[in-house]
């Protein structure tokens, strides 16, 4: 994403010609607040090709944050344009409605909760620890950003049929946890189990968002691990892991 | 809306609930091998039905726990058991029936309209619900005032959460409005409707919403649009195309819903009455009968089968239920979570017998749900029964097999 090339806000030259599609300036009206992000009004001598990441990148984050403040239902394009500081015009160049755009915002906000946890799985050896290891660096960061924690398991519940079909294809990159389990395993597992598994966990997850209690979500790490260990390992290796409580193994967790 | 996606299916599911379909935490006779909590939960539900009747008929102090406890079929003894107190038992009365009258008005206020719109459509929706459960109304806005500190303490905090209605009002600046402007108007309401119902005029409520908007939204957005709502006639509320279309997508819900809880509930419970499916029962010789004796695993499986067994006998309704009702509006959403966290009870009964806490049978009923709703949703979606899942499937992520006691 490029956004670091956007933030070069160095060239402010003195020609008025917006290279941006910035929010006409009308007299009587404060502009809202410029986000950090923004690019600076005026000629800044960036290519057409940054000006769309960077705009993408805002009006994304922007739908995810109020998406995840307010609700998906809730929330109008007015309110992500203006929060993203980017005309109506800008928005609809890159996306088709509300619902393309807030899919989009989801997926990128599920990509960086799938890396965090897959990266975080490759630190351990044992399957258990890996588990551990990976459930528990997604929710930390569940717990850190509950905008994103209710965009993934909430919000994108109630936007409609595409991104319901989009969340069921994203949830299928988390079954390579329990996938790698399964196919350890002497016994045979049925292949269906690792989608199973994750829908789950998902639901466990769910309800913990739906009450309020993101921040408390690595509370949930014994029961994740019970329920991830019990039909690979069997009972005793599932309270096992429940002795352990929340403890992580040697992890980097940022 | 899917409006023309359920129209089909629509007709015969709700004659197939108003046949009268026993609930699935009905107990008839015997214990039928379920457990201590689930004859607990079917004995609560007895009592506060009783409860209910109890009131409407003759008003809260004057109902003796004797006649209670003899219209629900209990002892006095489970009586106290399940609640300490006659007031104890109104209050959770009194929730559950708030619950049912406010959540739908709550859940109708959500939305991206203007406030004063989804003022007009909640309040709409709560007086609609009031009129059609007069004793529901009359619990909660009637006898609540008269029935000891306790449920007064919690008729107290659940007026005080109506602020919400008012938060992001027009004509406040901030997110919240002032909370001495919405306590005096939250106040007004319930005057309003504590006189109305005690005069026995519950069920012409829908016709005052005009005149209650313009006392709400007065002291908020003005005299000038206040009046405006005085101009709105009752009668012709602005159903739109949406509104109309989820409450009709809710009536085929609820139908459909019902059927499912009512199967996967008999199945579990090990009762073999599945009125209406027939089918069911021959095709699946295991759905019902096999759990009858109460093996935990079994009545999960049994209820796993059921569940499935709904998805293949009932495409429609089954749509219904896991996919059309993500899509139908809040309301419909709401009715979901709850589906699926009774669906999630109905199995954690059997699974306290597999796990070693009430914590981690609840997780692990929940999870059983989310593993369900994740490998049936594609075919469930298209309609494509061989798509379903094995029983076998659903619950190797439960691990069932008895293990040994250590």
């Amino acid at each position: 994403m490029a956004t670091s090339e956007g933030r070069t806000e160095s060239d402010e030259a003195a020609g008025a010609a917006p290279a941006e599609d910035v929010a006409p300036v009308r007299p009587r009206r404060k502009l809202p607040p410029r986000r950090p992000d923004q690019l600076p009004r005026g000629r800044h001598g960036l290519s057409e090709d940054q000006v769309a990441a960077s705009q993408r990148n805002r009006i994304l984050d922007a739908m995810s944050e109020l998406a995840g403040e307010e609700g998906f239902y809730t929330t109008t394009i007015a309110d992500v344009i203006k929060r993203a500081g980017v005309t109506r015009k800008a928005f609809y160049k890159r996306f088709e409605d509300k619902e393309q755009c807030f899919i989009a915002a989801y997926e990128r906000e599920l990509a960086r909760l799938l890396t965090l946890t897959l990266e975080a799985f490759e630190t351990q050896d044992e399957w258990a620890d890996r588990v551990r290891a990976a459930l528990s660096a997604l929710l930390h960061a569940l717990a850190r950003k509950s905008t994103a924690a209710r965009v993934c398991f909430i919000e994108v519940m109630t936007a409609g049929p595409r991104a319901i079909a989009s969340r069921n294809e994203a949830m299928r990159g988390f079954t390579i946890i329990f996938d790698v389990g399964r196919l350890e395993d002497d016994r045979a597992r049925p292949p269906a189990l690792a989608l199973n598994m994750v829908g789950g966990m998902s639901e466990i997850i769910h309800r913990e968002i739906a009450a309020g209690k993101t921040e408390e979500l690595p509370a949930v790490l014994p029961d994740l691990m019970y329920t991830a260990v019990l039909p690979i390992l069997g009972p005793e290796a599932a309270e096992r892991e429940l002795e352990r409580g929340n403890g992580r193994p040697a992890t980097t967790d940022g | 809306m899917p409006d023309h996606r359920y129209r089909a299916s629509r007709a015969a599911l709700v004659s197939g609930v108003s046949a009268g379909r026993a609930r699935p935490d009905q107990i008839r006779g015997g214990n039928l091998g379920l457990t201590p909590e689930q004859v607990a939960d079917s004995q609560r539900e007895s009592v506060l039905a009783a409860m209910r009747e109890q009131v409407a008929e003759r008003g809260f102090k004057e109902v003796p726990v004797a006649d209670v406890i003899a219209r629900a079929g209990v002892s006095r003894k489970t009586f106290y058991e399940l609640y300490a107190s006659k007031e104890e038992c109104f209050v959770a009365l009194y929730e559950h029936e708030l619950e049912r009258l406010l959540g739908p008005a709550l859940q109708a206020f959500a939305g991206s309209e203007p406030w004063i719109d989804r003022l007009r459509t909640a309040i709409g929706v709560l007086l609609g619900n009031l009129a059609a459960d007069p004793v529901a109304a009359r619990i909660c806005f009637v006898e609540v005032l008269a029935a000891g500190p306790q449920a007064l303490e919690r008729r107290n905090t659940a007026i005080a959460s109506l602020d919400s209605l008012f938060d992001r009002a027009s004509g406040t600046a901030g997110e919240r409005a002032p909370r001495a402007r919405t306590a005096g108007a939250i106040g007004y309401l319930s005057e309003v409707l504590n006189r109305e119902i005690g005069a026995g005029r519950t069920t012409r409520l829908p016709e005052l919403r005009a005149e209650l908007m313009y006392t709400l939204t007065l002291p908020f957005v003005g005299p000038q649009d206040a009046s405006r709502e005085l101009e709105m006639d009752g009668s012709a509320v602005e159903v739109g195309a949406d509104e109309a279309g989820e409450r009709s997508f809710l009536t085929a819900y609820g139908a459909a819903a019902a059927d499912l809880l009512g199967r996967v509930g008999a199945a579990v419970a090990g009762v073999d009455d599945t009125p209406g499916s027939a089918a069911a029962t021959s095709a699946t010789p295991t759905a019902g009968s096999a759990a009858a004796d109460g093996a935990p695993a079994d009545r999960i499986r049994a209820g796993v089968q059921a569940l499935i067994a709904f998805c293949a006998e009932e495409p429609d309704a089954a749509r219904v239920c896991f996919v059309e009702s993500l899509s139908a509006g809040p309301a419909a959403r709401a009715r979901r979570t709850e589906t699926t966290a009774r669906l999630a009870a109905l199995f954690e009964q059997p699974l306290r017998e597999l796990r070693p806490s009430e914590r981690i049978a609840r997780v692990s009923a929940i999870a059983l749900v989310g593993g369900i709703h994740e490998l049936i949703f594609e075919a469930v979606d298209r309609r494509a029964a061989e798509g379903l899942p094995t029983v076998d499937t659903v619950v190797a992520a439960a691990r069932l097999e008895p293990t040994p006691k250590r």
